[in-house]
């Protein structure tokens, strides 16, 4: 059953893709009518890369409050996707600015701020990388979470809101872009899922690997050695 | 509406987008086969480690 929803995922991002391509109309009142058509791709990364920081976040929180090493796992999974989609809704953004208006980076306010939160985020992993103690790296992590957590809603929603930006504000799509729009969210939503579940998954298995590496011999081991050994 | 749109030419449509949608859509089909395969890698090491968890329960 599983199975057959992962090919259903397969089937639904290449329907998506194919009907941003060929089902849907030139966008109307835009430079380049036919390229304007990224936005379909460019709108859900955006929106996955906001649902990741949240459940991130999250779990951020709940490792303060429970001190369970597995929210942090999942704390840092989650803003590797995020990560991830972050830098993929700049790239199909500059893709959707070299065709609108004829530079791929104009130093936008929302381009700015959303270098700005990809800077905050390789902090977080640079932070990460620099502590060794699993219990004290999670700590550390999950406070800086919360302070980059007030930048977050400033950089994506207050400053690109209320200062003047080429990037274009209460735009209206017509049904079949808001059909095509919202289908390729739910897909490219199942696609972070899907990966934050091997993420969290594979560091798990790291984790326990590493707790039963850290036991200097298993007891069962020092019997075996005691049993054979002559004295 | 027509299926292709209400203003490309098959022309446009065969030399433009065509080749451009192969792009993302051979992104994706390297993303899933990715996940796919890492799926069953996953599943193999937790039984593995479970495996190896239970025989040393057992031993000890």
């Amino acid at each position: 059953m599983i199975r057959l929803g992962k090919i259903a995922l397969l089937l639904l991002l290449s329907v998506t893709t194919a009907a941003g391509f060929l089902w849907l109309p030139p966008a109307a009142g835009f430079r380049n009518e036919a390229l304007a058509r990224i936005v379909v791709f460019h709108v859900p990364c955006s929106i996955v890369a906001s649902l990741a920081t949240a459940v991130g976040a999250w779990h951020a929180v709940r490792y303060l409050w429970k001190r369970d090493l597995l929210d942090d796992i999942k704390s840092s999974a989650s803003f590797a996707q995020a990560l991830m989609f972050w830098a993929l809704t700049t790239v199909t953004g500059a893709v959707f600015a070299k065709s609108q208006w004829g530079t791929a980076w104009s130093w936008d306010v929302k381009q700015t701020s959303i270098l700005m939160l990809l800077l905050i985020y390789c902090a977080y992993f640079a932070l990460r990388t620099a502590i060794d103690d699993s219990r004290k790296r999670a700590a550390v992590s999950a406070v800086f979470t919360l302070f980059a957590l007030l930048a977050v809603p400033y950089l994506t929603l207050i400053l690109p809101n209320n200062s003047p930006s080429l990037h274009p504000k209460n735009t209206v799509f017509s049904t079949e872009y808001r059909i095509v729009l919202w289908a390729d969210a739910v897909g490219v939503c199942l696609v972070y899922l899907w990966a934050f579940r091997l993420h969290v998954a594979l560091d798990e298995i790291a984790l326990r690997l590493g707790r039963r590496s850290r036991r200097a011999l298993p007891p069962a081991t020092v019997q075996r050695v005691l049993r054979a050994s002559p004295d | 509406m027509p299926f292709f749109g209400p203003d490309l030419n098959p022309g446009t449509l065969m030399t433009q987008l065509l080749p451009l949608m192969l792009v993302p859509l051979l992104i994706w089909l390297a993303v899933w086969g990715y996940l796919w395969s890492l799926d069953f890698k996953v599943k193999r090491l937790q039984q593995d480690l479970a495996r190896t968890e239970g025989r040393e329960d057992d031993e000890e």
